[in-house]
């Protein structure tokens, strides 16, 4: 991978940012979609904010910032704050809606005071576990590249290998259900899918902010296109540019690099939601214009 | 042949509940292989919920249902599914087509490619619904009729022997209800059987061959004319009897 990266035209370590948050915002933009289009983005939001105590009980519990041991405390948690909205769901009988605000705010709470505890025991060791909140792209080294690569890599396969079954069963659970795929197989994928895009992204984009990542580029893509097989490839290109885009922007100007990413990434959205050929907002409402005019010009020929 | 095998369905003390709560008590009735066949009832009755448990969508409680003489599990091909619009995902990004070919993957399997008999089939399901004009178009963008077509087309292109329908004609026009319900007993007198769960009792009156009368158990089941009669009715819907469903509150 070296090689590649010196052929960017950018310093090594700003090489290394800017094609592991491409990297990064292409397998979050891919991943997303199977849940964002069931109307399961918020899950991926609490799911996130509940990376944040895992980061801060795998530090106290290994006692290194060692940022494998950090994300797979993070992973761990955000199953568990999975399993703890199924379980609010079904056994507990709330409301989706009700079940994620408990999940995201305790686990969100719950990480802010471990995070304060381990910052008050001043071993010096602790400084940086902060990045996890707003995200931090200076620092990536290539390891974490690669790690982003072929983790999101082997998801990124499972998706073309299973694609068909994936389509069918996220547009419709009973169908597939009767073909002979529980439904809860898709729940259980789409939710996998997530943790792993969460995971690979909390440290460059911030707990808080990762769902943003996952849910823009899903948007911008679904405004330009009618079809899973291109939107999933879409949304991982869009989330690629905000990924590059913004970790570049926000290390040369000073800025956190999460919300930089984010704000990109939203301007994306914004812009496909408006512009888009056939979807958006204006060439919707040109058509109404011409549907209009072209049925007042006809209503006068006929009179 | 034996009797098991002429019957297309046969449920028998189904029992369901939904969170301790009983949906479905004593449900038993047999569909008759070849029959266009309804199930009414007031809302609440439990309709859906007994197609799902037909389906094994939901878990029975108790009780036991066959399927074209055996298991769901053994028959999973011949079996089509139409669900209510609104368990579908909304502004999911499909095309027409695309659903329509999903009818195949039963046959064919997750993950390999459609064949030239799978085309076929298609293209018959294509041709029989009427939605030739529509094939590439977003579903999102399509009338609830027209929405509707796809849906039967996937499950003709299923060619299955069993059709199961929820509520196929909600937010449907009266013409392509017309030539849906002309489209369904086509099938019925092919050697299908159709099981739809259906509101319209004018409709059911007139079109269906068979009716099963629930109000949370079977009030009434076999030949339409005989399951319809004013003093059914009156028990099931626990008034004077009226030809149509009083509007459908939200679910």
């Amino acid at each position: 991978m070296n090689a590649l990266l010196d052929l960017l035209p950018l310093p090594y370590p700003e090489a290394v940012v800017a094609t592991g948050s491409a990297v990064l915002g292409f397998i979050a933009g891919s991943l997303a979609p199977f849940a964002v289009l069931r109307g399961r983005a918020m899950f991926g939001d609490a799911m996130s904010h509940g990376t944040l105590p895992g980061v801060a009980l795998a530090f106290l519990f290994v006692g290194v910032k060692d940022p494998a041991v950090l994300l797979v405390g993070a992973a761990i948690c955000a199953l568990g704050a999975a399993a703890l909205m199924i379980g609010l769901e079904r056994a507990g009988r709330t409301a989706p809606d009700a079940a994620i605000g408990i999940t995201l705010s305790a686990s969100f709470a719950l990480g802010i005071v471990l995070l304060t505890h381990i910052a008050q025991g001043g071993s010096g060791q602790q400084s940086g576990l902060d990045a996890y909140l707003f995200g931090q792209a200076a620092g990536m080294v290539v390891r974490d590249v690669w790690f982003t690569l072929i983790l999101g890599g082997l998801a990124l396969l499972a998706i073309v290998v299973f694609f068909r079954l994936l389509r069918s069963a996220s547009f419709d659970p009973q169908f597939s259900a009767v073909a002979g795929v529980p439904t809860w197989t898709i729940d259980a994928a789409s939710t996998a899918l997530l943790v792993i895009a969460v995971v690979l992204g909390v440290r460059t984009v911030g707990a808080i902010l990762m769902v943003a990542l996952l849910v823009a580029p899903c948007v911008a893509a679904r405004a330009l296109t009618n079809r899973l097989g291109t939107l999933v490839p879409v949304s991982g290109a869009i989330g690629a540019l905000a990924g590059v885009s913004g970790a570049l922007l926000a290390g040369r100007a000073g800025l956190p690099t999460g919300p930089v990413i984010v704000l990109l990434a939203t301007a994306f959205a914004a812009a496909a939601l408006l512009f888009a050929p056939r979807r958006g907002v204006l060439s919707r409402a040109w058509r109404r214009h011409a549907a209009r005019s072209a049925r007042l010009e006809s209503e006068q020929v006929s009179r | 042949m034996s009797e098991q095998h002429q019957l297309a369905l046969q449920l028998s003390n189904v029992e369901v509940s939904y969170g301790g709560r009983p949906v479905l008590r004593e449900v038993s009735f047999d569909i008759p292989t070849g029959v266009l066949a309804a199930i009414v009832g007031p809302n609440g009755a439990g309709k859906s919920t007994a197609l799902k448990a037909t389906l094994g969508l939901v878990p029975l409680t108790n009780g036991d249902v066959r399927i074209l003489g055996t298991t769901l599990r053994a028959n999973r091909r011949r079996v089509a599914y139409v669900p209510q619009q609104d368990l579908v995902t909304k502004d999911f990004p499909i095309t027409a087509i695309q659903v329509v070919e999903m009818g195949r993957y039963p046959h064919r399997g997750w993950f390999r490619r459609l064949g030239a008999d799978d085309d076929a089939a298609v293209a018959e399901a294509v041709e029989r619904t009427g939605i030739g004009a529509l094939l590439d178009e977003p579903l999102d963008e399509l009338s609830g009729g027209q929405r509707q077509r796809v849906f039967l087309a996937r499950a003709l292109a299923q060619r299955a022997d069993l059709l199961v329908l929820d509520e196929p004609f909600t937010a449907v026009d009266t013409r392509t209800e017309e030539a849906l319900v002309d489209l369904l007993a086509e099938l019925c007198a092919d050697g299908a059987t159709v099981l739809a769960v259906h509101h319209d009792l004018r409709t059911v009156a007139e079109r269906f061959d068979h009716a099963v009368l629930l109000a949370g158990t079977v009030l009434a089941a076999g030949e339409v004319s005989d399951v319809l009669t004013t003093e059914a009715l009156a028990r099931a819907y626990g008034l004077a009897p009226r030809h149509t469903e009083p509007a459908r509150a939200a679910r």
